[in-house]
C-alpha cells in the first residue's frame, strides 16, 4: 500500500514539474540605428563641442565601441539675431565637434538652436535657453542641528558599531531663478568633535558627507527654502557629539531639456538589471527621432557656512 | 448643490410615495422569498411575472420578491430560473399576500425538452429582457464544467472567458475589464472586498467553486449601488448552506484538496456552510529539495476556508455571518553549519460579514451589513552566523471596517427603488519595515498608518414604461484623508427599448471615482503590488464609460450581444521610470525617508479604452456555451513617462476571442473544451544602447568636455511597451465522469491543459552567451499538462 502511494505521489510530482518553464529563443524586435547628439552649453565655458555617435543594438553581437559620426555639419545658432556658428570635428575617434565662441554671449535668458546635418540628408535641431547665474552668496543656512545619535553595536556591546546622528539642515536661496529653470545645490557638510583631548586631537575627527543630490524647480518669488532632515554616521574610533565646521560646495542652474535629461539619466542607470524596476524610456530635446540632449547649465562653488 | 440633490431625491420619493398610495387601493402585492426547493438556498435573478397584467420583476440576491397585482383578479403568476422547472399558479388577490416559493432543479436528462416547454409558455427572453447592459451572471455549474489548469476550478479563469475581458499572461488569474487595471475591479464576496484574489501569484483565485452561490460581473452601465471602482464589479456570493439535510463534497486533485459540508443546524430555521482547501505542493516537493539541496527546506502552500451560518429570526427578519480566511506562503530555511537563514514571504486575505435582512413592509426589504477586510502581504529575513544577527521585516497591510444599509423598495408595478448608504474606514500600512541587526533597530518605520474615510449615499430606480426600460441612478461619494475631503456626484444611466420581445437596444451611461490605487511593477505581477489611497498630492481615479449594443434571443436557448462603449480614465497612476518597489532605497536606512515615500516615486496620468464586444451564448440544451470576442484599444497618457507621448496599456488586447462548449453527452459524461486567442501584451523591450557623455553634477564642479565623459552607455528602450509578445493561444478539453453510487454522485474529471501544447510566452529576457552575442529568449511555463482529478458529492 506504501508503495502504491509513494508511485501515485511521485506520478502527481512529475506531472506537475513536466510541464513547467522551458525557454527557447525567439526573434527580438527590428532594430533602427539612431544618430545621438550630446551637447551642454555653459556661460563658464569659452567653447561649445558637441559628441556624435550612433546607437548600436542591444540584441546580436555585442562590441565594445560605438560608431561615431564624423561627416556631419553641426552648427549653433543664436535665436535672439540668428547669427550662427560651426563647429568643427576636432576628434574622429570619439565623434567630437568643436568651435571657440567668438560670436555669442551666453547671457541668462538667451535661447541657442543645435542644427545638426548628417552626410545621409537628414536634419535635426534641439532648443536651449541660459539659466541665470546662481550666486553661492545668496544661499544661506537658516537653521542647522545634530540630534541625538542611535547607537548601534553590531551585536558586539560598547564600544563596537557605529553611531547615527540626525542632521537638520534649512536653506534659503534668495534671488531670481525664473520658474522655468532649476537649481540645484551640491553641498558637503563637514562635522567635527574639536574637544578632543590626546591622543584623538592627533587624529582626523572631521566627517564630511554629501547632505544631496536633487533638482529643484526654480520659481517667480525669488525665494527658495529648502529643508534637509538627513543623518550621517560615526564612530568607528571617532566619538562625538559633533558640531558643524563647514557646508560648502556647489550651485548649479539648469534648463529644462539639462534636468529632463539628468534625471532620465539617472533613473536609467537606477534600473539597469532589476526585473521589478520600471524601464526608463530615454528622452531627448532633439527632432526628428535623433537621440540626446543640447541643454544648457551654470554653476558657482564656494561656502555656505564656515564656523 | 448638495442640499438641492437631496432635496430633488427627497421629492421623487415623496412622490412615488403619493403614487403608492393612491394605486394601493387597487393593488395589492405578492410579496416572499424563492429558494431552492431540495436545499433552502435562496435564488437571486428569478423572474417573476403576472399574466395577462404582464407586471413582471425580479428576485433580489436574498430571494426576496415584490411584485403588484391588481386586486381581486385572478392572475397566473410564473417563477423562471434558468436550470430550475417553471413554476406557477392562480392567484387572485384580496389584499397583501405572502408567497415563498421553493423551486426544483430540473432534472438532467430532459433538460432540453423542458426548457422547450418553458419557452413557449414565458415567451419571454431572458437577456434582452433586462434594463442592464454590460452584465453578465456565471452559472456556477458552468464554471465546474470548464476544465482548468491542473484541474483547479476557477470563477475568475471563467470570468476571463467572457467578452471584454483580458487575462493578464500565462495562467493568472488578474483580470483587466474594458481597458481597466486589476485594481479597478472591484472583487466583493458577501459585500467584503477582497483586496488580492489571487493565489500562487496569480495562477489560481482565491475563491473556492464548492462554497459559491452565485457569480455576477458588471462591466459597465454600473447600478448606483456599487461604488469605489472604476472598472467592473465581480459580486460574488457564498452558498448559505443546506437547511434541510447534511450534504457534502469531498475532492482530490494534483495540487490540492478540498471538501464543502453543508447542513442545517435547526432544520428550515438555520443552517452553516464550511468549506476548505489546502495544496500539498510542499509536501510533494519537500523530500526532492531535501534530497538535492543538503539540508534546505524551501516551499509553498496556500490555503483558504469559507464559512456562512445564517439563522431565520422570523418571516421578516434573517441573519447571515460569513467569512473567508485564505494565506499563502513561501518559505526557505538554511540552517546548515549551525548559521541560522530563515526567509518567508506571504499575502493573505480575510473577510468578515454580518448582514441582517429586514422586510418592514411587503414592499419594502433592507439589508444591514457590517463588513470587515484585511489585505496584507508580508516579507520577513532572519539571518544569525555566529554573533552577528540580522532580520528584516516588512509588511504592507490593510484594514477595512465598514457598514452598508440597503433598501429595496417597489412601491409600484413599474418601479424598483433602491437606496442605501455605505461607509469605509480604510487604514492603509503601505509598508511598515523594521531592520534590526544585533538585536537593536536599524529602522523602524511601523507607525505609517494612514487612515481614510469613503461613504456614499445613492439611489436607483428601475421604471418601466411600454417597451422603455430606464435605470435612472445617482451616487454620491465622499472621501476624507487628513483634512483633505473630495465630494464626488457620480450620475448614471441605463437605457433599454425593447423592439420586439426578443430584440432590445440598450445604452448606459455611468461615471465612477475609485479612491484607492495599486501600484504596480510592469514588470511582473506580483503581489508586492501596493495598495495605497488617494491622498492630497495623488487625487481619486475618475471613469466616464458610455456604452451601446443589442441584445437578441434566438429559438433554442441562443442569444447573442453586440456592445460598443468609450470609456476616459482620469488620474490614473503608474511608477515613475527607475521606480520600484525593491529598487528605491526602501530599506536603507541612511535615505530620507521623505524620499522613500510611495509618492515621490509616483506619476499619474490618463488613459482611455474603446471597443466592441460580441457574446454568443447558449445556456441551455445538452450542448452549451458560448463565443465570445472582443476588438479593443487601451491607450494611457503620463506627462512624465514615455516622454509625455501617448503609448499602448500593457493589456492593450486587440482582439481576445474565446470558444467555450460543453457538451452532454449522457447523463454522467460530459465533454468539454474552450479555445482562447489574444493579442500578445504591449511590453518594453530593449532595441540598442546609445553613448552617453553627459554632464554630473558635482560638490566640486567642472565644465562639461565629452573628451572626458565618453565611454559610458545607456540603454534605449525607444518607447514604452514598444514590443508585442507572441499571441497567446490555448485550448483546454475536459472529460467528467459522474456515477451515482451509495454515498453519493463521484466525479472523475480527466483534463487536458493546453492540449497542443503551444508555447505560449509568460516573459521575455536577453542572453548573452560566450561569444558575446545576446539573444533574445522566450520562457514558457505550462506546455501540455494533463491532471486527474476526483470528488464525491455525498448525500
Amino acid at each position: 500500500m506504501k508503495a502504491k502511494f509513494t508511485l501515485f505521489l511521485s506520478i502527481l510530482a512529475a506531472v506537475f514539474f513536466v510541464g513547467c518553464e522551458t525557454d527557447s529563443v525567439v526573434e527580438p524586435p527590428p532594430y533602427e540605428k539612431k544618430p545621438v547628439i550630446m551637447s551642454f552649453i555653459t556661460p563658464k565655458s569659452n567653447e561649445i563641442s558637441a559628441q556624435l555617435s550612433y546607437t548600436k543594438p542591444y540584441f546580436g553581437k555585442q562590441t565594445y565601441d560605438f560608431e561615431y559620426i564624423t561627416d556631419a555639419s553641426v552648427y549653433v545658432v543664436d535665436l535672439s539675431n540668428n547669427d550662427s556658428l560651426e563647429l568643427r570635428l576636432t576628434d574622429p575617434n570619439t565623434g567630437i565637434y568643436t568651435v571657440l565662441n567668438t560670436k555669442f554671449s551666453l547671457n541668462a535668458g538667451k535661447s541657442f538652436r543645435m542644427i545638426v546635418h548628417l552626410a545621409n540628408g537628414k536634419t535635426f535641431t534641439a532648443n536651449t535657453t541660459i539659466p541665470p547665474s546662481p550666486d553661492m552668496a545668496k544661499l544661506k543656512a537658516t537653521y542647522m542641528s545634530i540630534g541625538k545619535p542611535t547607537i548601534e553595536t553590531n551585536g558586539g556591546g560598547p564600544g563596537f558599531g557605529f553611531e547615527t546622528n540626525p542632521f537638520l539642515l534649512n536653506l534659503e536661496y534668495r534671488g531670481a531663478l525664473g520658474a522655468k529653470f532649476y537649481f540645484s545645490p551640491q553641498l558637503v557638510a563637514t562635522m567635527v568633535n574639536d574637544s578632543l583631548q590626546f591622543p584623538y586631537d592627533s587624529l582626523d575627527v572631521e566627517i564630511s558627507f554629501k547632505i544631496n543630490d536633487e533638482i529643484l524647480k526654480g520659481n517667480t518669488e525669488n525665494l527658495v527654502k529648502i529643508n534637509y532632515n538627513r543623518s550621517f554616521e560615526s564612530g568607528f574610533n571617532i566619538p562625538g557629539p559633533f558640531k558643524v565646521k563647514s557646508i560648502w560646495g556647489a550651485l548649479y542652474t539648469m534648463d529644462k531639456p539639462y534636468r529632463d535629461f539628468y534625471m532620465n539619466q539617472l533613473n536609467n542607470n537606477g534600473n539597469g538589471g532589476n526585473p521589478f524596476s520600471e524601464p526608463s524610456i530615454l528622452i531627448s530635446n532633439f527632432s526628428e527621432g535623433a537621440i540626446g540632449i543640447f541643454g544648457s547649465y551654470d554653476f558657482e562653488k564656494g561656502v555656505i557656512y564656515n564656523r | 448643490m448638495m442640499k438641492l440633490v437631496l432635496r430633488k431625491a427627497i421629492l421623487i420619493i415623496a412622490l412615488f410615495q403619493f403614487f403608492s398610495v393612491g394605486k394601493a387601493q387597487q393593488l395589492v402585492s405578492i410579496s416572499g422569498y424563492i429558494s431552492e426547493k431540495s436545499s433552502g438556498e435562496m435564488l437571486g435573478g428569478v423572474a417573476i411575472a403576472l399574466y395577462p397584467s404582464r407586471y413582471s420583476t425580479s428576485s433580489n440576491s436574498y430571494g426576496f420578491y415584490s411584485i403588484s397585482a391588481r386586486k381581486n383578479k385572478p392572475q397566473k403568476i410564473y417563477y423562471r430560473f434558468p436550470g430550475f422547472q417553471l413554476d406557477s399558479f392562480i392567484w387572485s388577490a384580496k389584499s397583501d399576500t405572502s408567497f415563498s416559493v421553493g423551486l426544483v432543479l430540473m432534472p438532467q436528462e430532459d433538460d432540453f425538452e423542458k426548457i422547450k416547454k418553458i419557452e413557449i409558455v414565458a415567451k419571454k427572453s431572458t437577456i434582452a429582457d433586462k434594463v442592464e447592459m454590460s452584465k453578465i451572471d456565471i452559472p456556477i455549474n458552468q464554471i465546474k464544467e470548464i476544465p482548468a489548469l491542473l484541474g483547479e476550478k476557477d470563477v475568475m479563469k471563467v470570468i476571463q472567458l467572457l467578452p471584454g475581458v483580458q487575462k493578464g499572461g500565462e495562467g493568472q488569474s488578474g483580470i483587466y475589464v474594458r481597458g481597466g487595471g486589476p485594481d479597478q475591479n472591484l472583487i466583493i464576496l458577501d459585500e467584503a472586498t477582497v483586496y488580492n484574489a489571487n493565489h500562487l501569484f496569480g495562477f489560481f483565485s482565491v475563491f473556492n467553486g464548492d462554497a459559491l452561490k452565485s457569480v455576477e460581473l458588471t462591466k459597465g452601465g454600473f447600478p448606483a449601488r456599487y461604488g469605489g471602482r472604476l472598472s467592473s464589479v465581480i459580486d460574488l456570493n457564498m452558498k448559505e448552506g443546506n437547511n434541510q439535510k447534511y450534504v457534502g463534497e469531498v475532492g482530490i486533485g494534483i495540487i490540492s484538496s478540498r471538501f464543502t459540508l453543508e447542513g442545517p443546524i435547526k432544520k428550515g430555521k438555520s443552517s452553516f456552510m464550511v468549506s476548505g482547501r489546502r495544496t500539498y505542493l510542499d509536501i510533494l516537493a519537500k523530500p526532492l529539495i531535501m534530497a538535492t539541496s543538503d539540508g534546505l527546506n524551501a516551499g509553498y502552500y496556500f490555503y483558504d476556508m469559507n464559512a456562512k451560518f445564517n439563522y431565520i429570526i422570523s418571516e421578516k427578519d434573517k441573519l447571515f455571518v460569513s467569512g473567508y480566511f485564505g494565506r499563502d506562503n513561501f518559505y526557505a530555511n538554511d540552517n546548515t553549519s549551525g548559521d541560522i537563514n530563515e526567509f518567508s514571504f506571504g499575502w493573505g486575505n480575510r473577510t468578515l460579514t454580518t448582514r441582517w435582512n429586514h422586510q418592514f413592509t411587503p414592499r419594502l426589504f433592507s439589508n444591514l451589513s457590517l463588513i470587515y477586510s484585511h489585505y496584507d502581504l508580508t516579507l520577513n529575513s532572519t539571518s544569525i552566523v555566529g554573533k552577528d544577527s540580522f532580520s528584516l521585516n516588512y509588511a504592507s497591510i490593510i484594514n477595512d471596517f465598514g457598514f452598508k444599509y440597503d433598501f429595496d423598495w417597489r412601491p409600484l408595478p413599474n418601479h424598483q427603488i433602491r437606496y442605501g448608504v455605505s461607509a469605509i474606514n480604510h487604514r492603509f500600512s503601505p509598508s511598515a519595515i523594521v531592520i534590526r541587526s544585533g538585536g537593536e533597530d536599524l529602522l523602524n518605520k511601523t507607525v505609517d498608518v494612514i487612515s481614510t474615510f469613503e461613504s456614499g449615499a445613492y439611489i436607483e430606480d428601475q421604471i418601466k414604461m411600454d417597451e422603455f426600460k430606464f435605470m435612472p441612478s445617482f451616487r454620491l461619494s465622499h472621501y476624507l484623508i487628513g483634512s483633505k475631503q473630495y465630494l464626488n456626484p457620480e450620475p448614471r444611466l441605463s437605457i433599454s427599448y425593447n423592439y420586439s420581445r426578443s430584440l432590445a437596444f440598450k445604452g448606459a451611461y455611468s461615471v465612477m471615482n475609485q479612491y484607492i490605487h495599486l501600484l504596480s511593477s510592469s514588470g511582473v505581477g506580483l503581489p508586492t503590488d501596493l495598495w495605497v489611497p488617494a491622498t492630497e498630492n495623488i487625487k481619486p481615479m475618475r471613469s466616464e464609460q458610455l456604452a451601446i449594443g443589442f441584445a437578441k434571443d434566438y429559438k433554442g436557448g441562443y442569444s447573442l450581444s453586440i456592445e460598443s462603449y468609450y470609456k476616459t480614465m482620469e488620474n490614473m497612476i503608474q511608477y515613475k521610470d527607475g521606480a520600484s518597489f525593491f529598487l528605491q532605497d526602501n530599506f536603507d536606512p541612511n535615505v530620507p525617508s521623505d524620499s522613500k515615500s510611495w509618492e515621490s516615486q509616483v506619476t499619474s496620468g490618463t488613459g482611455k479604452s474603446y471597443g466592441t464586444e460580441v457574446f454568443i451564448q447558449k445556456q441551455m440544451g445538452k450542448f452549451s456555451g458560448w463565443i465570445g470576442y472582443t476588438l479593443s484599444w487601451t491607450i494611457l497618457k503620463f506627462d512624465e513617462l514615455n516622454d509625455g507621448k501617448p503609448f499602448y496599456a500593457k493589456y492593450d488586447r486587440r482582439h481576445d476571442l474565446s470558444l467555450v462548449g460543453i457538451y452532454k453527452i449522457s447523463k454522467y459524461l460530459t465533454l468539454a473544451a474552450t479555445w482562447v486567442y489574444g493579442t500578445g501584451n504591449a511590453i518594453t523591450m530593449p532595441q540598442g544602447y546609445m553613448a552617453s557623455s553627459a554632464h554630473q553634477l558635482s560638490k566640486i564642479p567642472y565644465v562639461w568636455n565629452p573628451s572626458f565623459s565618453t565611454g559610458n552607455s545607456q540603454i534605449d528602450y525607444t518607447s514604452r511597451n514598444n514590443f508585442r509578445m507572441e499571441p497567446y493561444h490555448r485550448l483546454d478539453i475536459g472529460l467528467r465522469f459522474s456515477k451515482e453510487i451509495k454515498k453519493g454522485l463521484q466525479t472523475w474529471e480527466l483534463s487536458f491543459y493546453n492540449a497542443y501544447s503551444r508555447m505560449n510566452p509568460f516573459f521575455y529576457y536577453g542572453s548573452e552567451d560566450n561569444n558575446n552575442v545576446v539573444t533574445l529568449k522566450k520562457v514558457t511555463l505550462f506546455p501540455l499538462i494533463p491532471s486527474l482529478s476526483w470528488s464525491l458529492k455525498f448525500k
